[in-house]
């Protein structure tokens, strides 16, 4: 092999080299995502943005401005432990003074009451009165002759006896 | 060494030191600013079943429907003592007996979510940092990069991670971090009836913690994984923790 031809190789080699390199960083400023790497090994923005997301349940002292009266009642009865968004559902959107409150409340009737109030196994007794089923604890309260329970039946639905902001 | 050797070699360098400098594992993650500034107890012996966490975490973060970040896992001791896991949706429309498989002498809950782990396998595994530890060592997740390759989820030793089937990518819980940092506790915590559940910054603002976390009787899930979960329980079945 001539000299020159081994010069011409190398040359053609290392150019090689540089256009590979060129096209990977070229390659790698297009693909990386913007913010990638500022503050360690993932795309710093992420951590913005995530931070940015609203609260949708607001609390229940955010309830008592407007509703004063169901909170006293609430905040020292029997169901004080249970937020006012575990029955109503999250109402941060709700209590926003810019809009127009939604009038239709989250109730999910008799089966959210016995989401806590159904007797299964394990369920402490001392920390929630239970039942077995409505149909149940309405065969008991007819044994006791209780005069509500004709109208009860009517509606059936477990807040027409028990108002859970009331109870004891 | 002859030329081509020199070249050949340069090349496989740049390459290699390309390589490294390209994968997210291999770039140093600043130390975090200080210690961990929150934590998160959770005291079965309280849990009543109910799900109000579950239902109020889905409703938090719209979860896909069935999937779920938080959820209750319901134990039953059999008549001989044997312990059995029990079917469930999670604890979310409550719990019924009538899917036990017979009769139980009691039964345990124990409301589960993710751990934030210190040392979090979710994050060692992704292979494009889309699972990430925050400034403040929150662990999250990034659906913009996340590719859904699932590794995360088989990577997380307490089964919380999942992939959402409306975007593919991977879902977890994040202690509701955007609430965390605003001061206020998570929506699990928020909803629970009986403080089975609390969440507090460390250093006397807001809540405190109950008394056995503070004379540090709390449990860690799974501590032998070492990845140095964050979430205290202050009892656990034999088999599911040592201190």
């Amino acid at each position: 092999m001539s000299r020159g031809r081994s010069r011409f190789r190398a040359a053609a080699a290392a150019a090689a080299l540089l256009v590979a390199a060129a096209g990977a960083l070229g390659a790698r400023s297009l693909l990386k995502p913007a913010t990638w790497g500022d503050a360690g090994p993932y795309r710093a923005a992420a951590a913005e943005e995530l931070r940015a997301r609203p609260s949708l349940h607001a609390g229940s002292e955010s309830c008592r401005e407007c509703h004063e009266e169901a909170h006293r009642f609430w905040s020292y009865r029997a169901h004080k432990t249970i937020a006012c968004e575990a029955c109503h559902g999250p109402l941060g959107e709700h209590g926003r003074k810019d809009i127009e409150p939604r009038p239709d409340l989250f109730l999910g009737g008799n089966e959210q009451c016995m989401t806590c109030h159904r007797k299964i196994g394990g369920r402490p007794e001392a920390a929630v009165s239970q039942i077995e089923s409505l149909d149940a604890h309405m065969k008991f309260l007819e044994g006791k002759h209780f005069i509500r329970v004709k109208r009860a039946k009517s509606v059936s639905q477990c807040v027409f006896c028990h108002d859970p902001h009331l109870l004891q | 060494m002859n030329r081509r050797e020199l070249l050949k070699r340069a090349a496989l360098g740049a390459a290699g030191a390309w390589f490294a400098w390209k994968l997210p594992g291999c770039a140093r993650a600043p130390a975090p600013a200080g210690p961990f500034p929150f934590w998160f107890a959770v005291d079965p012996p309280r849990c009543i079943g109910c799900g109000a966490c579950v239902r109020a975490c889905r409703e938090e973060h719209a979860t896909f429907p069935g999937k779920t970040r938080t959820w209750i896992e319901r134990t039953g001791i059999q008549p001989d003592g044997a312990r059995v896991l029990l079917a469930s949706d999670g604890g979310e429309s409550g719990f019924a007996s009538a899917s036990d498989p017979g009769p139980l002498r009691s039964a345990l809950f124990v409301p589960k979510l993710c751990n934030q782990c210190e040392d979090p396998p979710c994050v060692r595994v992704c292979p494009v940092g889309a699972a990430f530890v925050s400034p403040e060592g929150f662990v999250l997740t990034d659906r913009r990069t996340c590719v859904g390759c699932g590794y995360c989820v088989q990577a997380c030793p307490y089964a919380a991670r999942f992939l959402d089937p409306w975007s593919g990518t991977a879902c977890a819980c994040d202690w509701c971090h955007a609430r965390a940092l605003r001061g206020v506790p998570p929506a699990c915590v928020l909803a629970c009836p009986t403080g089975a559940r609390a969440f507090g910054r460390k250093g006397g603002q807001g809540a405190a913690p109950p008394a056995w976390l503070s004379e540090g009787r709390g449990l860690a899930l799974r501590p032998e994984l070492r990845a140095r979960p964050r979430v205290a329980y202050s009892r656990l079945e034999p088999g599911e923790a040592a201190r």
